[in-house]
Order: structure tokens, then sequence, then C-alpha cells
């Protein structure tokens, strides 16, 4: 089980790019959750306890500014946290590809849960429209920036304690 | 029985998702002065110079990378005349409006000018952290005389209304945010609707009648009659007209005159007349 201080400034940095920076980087009007993939990634190298402690913290950091629905995100990224941490160390080492995978399949698992909660407390949100601008395509997003976000924190990570290297 | 570290794991999972469920029931029940509500504000006015540093940044970068593409004295005079053209078309909706006033109200005896009023201007330091929903972060707050529920502008139209203040941040719900509802009026027929937000940034206008004359191209601006926003003010351009035969109402796309991905600055209005009763119901 491991959730460092280091840990903690990461989510706050990706926080902090994800009010500023993340918005510009639209595609399509598809936006990236950096918070997420940092969570994911984080739950890869240390476990269940670690990825859902952070998504608890990342997530309520992400409430704080929105304008309903507080608790939300840390709920969503609690969960998602914890089963990215299952697969902890497995099969990360072969190739760059199965963390894109795995985090697309992890942006679909959180906004899937998102949505399922929105709608279990009465918000009306067209499910079709919901999948196509926000779901899949931030999924997509979210993998595409697991190229950048999981070498960089296996790197920082390597410094701490062994963890296998992508090829 | 599972070894001690996987239960271990287990343990912290449900001790904070039933954590996150506590701060979700609390959040919906208390009230704008509450425990939760009081932290965000708090939250929001200690990461708000860091936001600020990083945008100056990213915004610099932006425009660094303008520079190289366009030149910056192509940028300055694509500004300058953007800023006509808004000026113009604010100025030709003005006339239209006044023309169609004129013609409808000539019976009537005298009619009131319109009000203008005091703004402040605010740069943008922050912008909503997830797709689900549509608000963006000022640098201004109560400090600076900003107060809940006021009008935001910019000179093509209509931004949103401020829903959450800061001493020196203050959080804006923009209208295409899904929750968001303006009262609207097509401006070439006069019929009143609401426009609200939708998921994917876009808006659509609700309850014009099935055998309304609306169509593409039409010009719609705030009705005033929910009492947040000033009546007059551009919201945007209807794109996209359907109706199926068992509707009641007309269903109407309509795109934003702001373009919200570039946006940096607005007018936060400080002096416009709420209407409380009506306030709420509008905005949401």
């Amino acid at each position: 089980m491991r959730f460092t201080i280091f840990g903690f400034f990461v989510l706050l940095l990706s926080f902090i790019l994800q009010t500023t920076l993340v918005p510009h980087l639209k595609i399509f009007g598809a936006q990236p959750d950096l918070i997420l993939v940092v969570v994911a990634v984080y739950a890869f190298i240390h476990g269940s306890a670690g990825g859902s402690i952070g998504g608890f913290f990342g997530g309520l950091l992400q409430d704080m500014v929105l304008i309903r629905n507080m608790g939300f995100n840390a709920l969503c990224k609690t969960i998602v946290g914890y089963l990215a941490g299952l697969v902890e160390r497995t099969v990360f080492a072969e190739s760059i590809l199965l963390p894109m995978v795995a985090i697309f399949i992890a942006s679909l698992i959180h906004e899937t849960i998102y949505l399922s909660f929105s709608i279990f407390l009465g918000e009306a949100i067209s499910l079709d429209l919901s999948l196509w601008r926000i779901v899949i395509p931030s999924a997509i997003y979210n993998a595409i920036l697991a190229l950048l976000i999981y070498p960089l924190l296996c790197r920082i990570s390597i410094y701490e304690e062994g963890v296998p290297r992508f090829k | 029985m599972y070894p001690p570290r996987k239960r271990l794991n287990q343990i912290i999972l449900v001790v904070l998702i039933l954590l996150s469920i506590a701060i979700i029931t609390l959040h919906h029940k208390e009230g704008e002065e509450g425990f939760l509500h009081r932290t965000q504000g708090f939250v929001t006015n200690l990461i708000s110079p860091l936001q600020s540093g990083v945008s100056r940044v990213v915004n610099s970068f932006r425009h660094g990378w303008g520079y190289i593409f366009e030149l910056g004295q192509l940028r300055e005079e694509n500004r300058q005349l953007r800023r006509e053209v808004a000026e113009f078309r604010r100025e030709l909706i003005s006339l239209r409006g006044m023309e169609r006033e004129n013609r409808r109200l000539r019976k009537l005896v005298g009619f009131k000018e319109k009000l203008e009023y005091r703004t402040i201007p605010a740069h943008v330091i922050g912008k909503s952290p997830t797709e689900w929903q549509s608000t963006i972060i000022f640098d201004r707050g109560s400090a600076d005389g900003v107060a809940k529920d006021m009008p935001v502008v910019v000179e093509e139209g209509l931004v949103g209304r401020v829903i959450e203040v800061a001493s020196h941040a203050t959080q804006v719900q923009l209208i295409t945010d899904r929750k968001s509802g303006v009262a609207a009026q097509i401006l070439r027929t006069g019929e009143t609707g609401v426009v609200e937000g939708q998921i994917g940034g876009e808006l659509g206008l609700q309850f014009i009648p099935k055998d309304s004359s609306v169509k593409k191209g039409d010009i719609i601006i705030t009705s005033g009659l929910g009492g947040v926003f000033p009546k007059g003010v551009p919201i945007g351009k209807v794109v996209e007209v359907k109706g199926r035969t068992h509707d009641l109402y007309k269903r109407i796309k309509v795109k934003s005159v702001v373009d919200f991905s570039r946006l940096e600055e607005v007018l936060i209005i400080t002096d416009f007349p709420l209407t409380p009763p009506f306030a709420s119901s509008e905005g949401r």
C-alpha cells in the first residue's frame, strides 16, 4: 500500500493542468481527464490501496471546483483506482500498448459509473449524446495520454523502488 | 480467507466509498453556507493564484504559437476586425429589435430606453475539470463586488451567470452547461422560449410551438423574462430546426455567438436588478 506525498503533489499538479491547460487541448470537443489517467497509472504501479486513496483525493480535488454533485468524482475515481490496482504490475512490463488499453477500459468504467449515479440521482441525461460526445472520445483521448503519463510515472517510480520497465 | 493485504485494500475501498457517499449526501442537503460549500470556496481561493499563474503561461504559449502562424500584425488586425464585426452585429441586432419593437408598441405610450449597466472585467483562470459540467473560474470575487447570480457577458453576447463566489475568484455557469436555462426570444418572430445547455457544448431552444416560422439563421437574444439576464443580449443563431408530427414543440439547435474555447476576458454585470422569485428558475 502506497500513497506518498509525492503522489499527492502529482495529483495537485494534474488538477492545476486539468483546469488550465487541458481545456485548450480539446479535439472534436473531447477533453482528456488527466487526473483519471494519473490515478490509473499510479494504481498500476502501486496497487489497489494506493490507487483508491489517490483516486479519492484526485476526485475530491476535481469536485472542489464543480458546481454540483460534489463527491461524484471522488467516488468514481476511488472505484477505478481500486480496480486498476488489481492488475498491478502483472502485464505492463510487456509493452506500452497494454496500459493504453487498460486506461481506455478504466475511462469507460469511470464515465459509466458517473453517468449511472447521475441518472440514479434523477438527472435527465441523453445516453446517446453522452456516449458519443463524452464517454468514448474521452476514453480514446485518455488512452493516448497514457502514452506520455505511463512512461513518465514509471521512470519516476523506478527511483523509489523496482518497477518493471515498458519496452 | 483473503490474505491480509487484499483484505486491507478492500477495507480502504469500502471506507472511501462510504466517505464519498457521505460527501455527496451532505453537499446535497446543506445550504450555500454549509461546511462543504465553504470548503469549496476556500479551496478555490487557495488554488486561484496557482491557476492564474499557469493560465498566464499557457496563454502566452498559445499566443506565441499564434504569432508563429499568423504573424503578430495579422493577429492584432484580426482582433480589431472581430471587435468591429461584433460591434456592427450588436448594432444590427439592436436596430432590428428596435424596428420590431416600434411596430409592436407604437400604440403604447412611451417606452423605456435600454438600461446601461455597470460592469467589472474579469480574466479566465480556470475551466471545468470535467466535461459533465460547463463552468469557468475567473479572477474576480466578492472583494471586487461580485455576487451570486450576476450575469456575465462579452462583446459578442451572453456567457453565463455567477454561481459560486469566493473572495478573489468566481465560478460562472456557462449557458452551455446542461443545467443552465436562459429565457430567450427569437429576434425575427418575437416568440419566447428557453435556451438550454446540452452535452457537447451545444444549445437547444425549447418551448417554441410547432407552427412557429423559426428558421435556420434566426438570431436568438435574451428575453429578460426570467429576471436573471438583461433583455436583448445576443445568445446565438439557429443552426437546425426539426419537428416530428407528434411533437408539441419544435426541436431547435442554436450555436452560441460566443466561442467559449477562446474566452479570455469577460464582463460581469454588477448592477442588474435580479428578481429573486424568477431568478432561481431561469438559471436553475
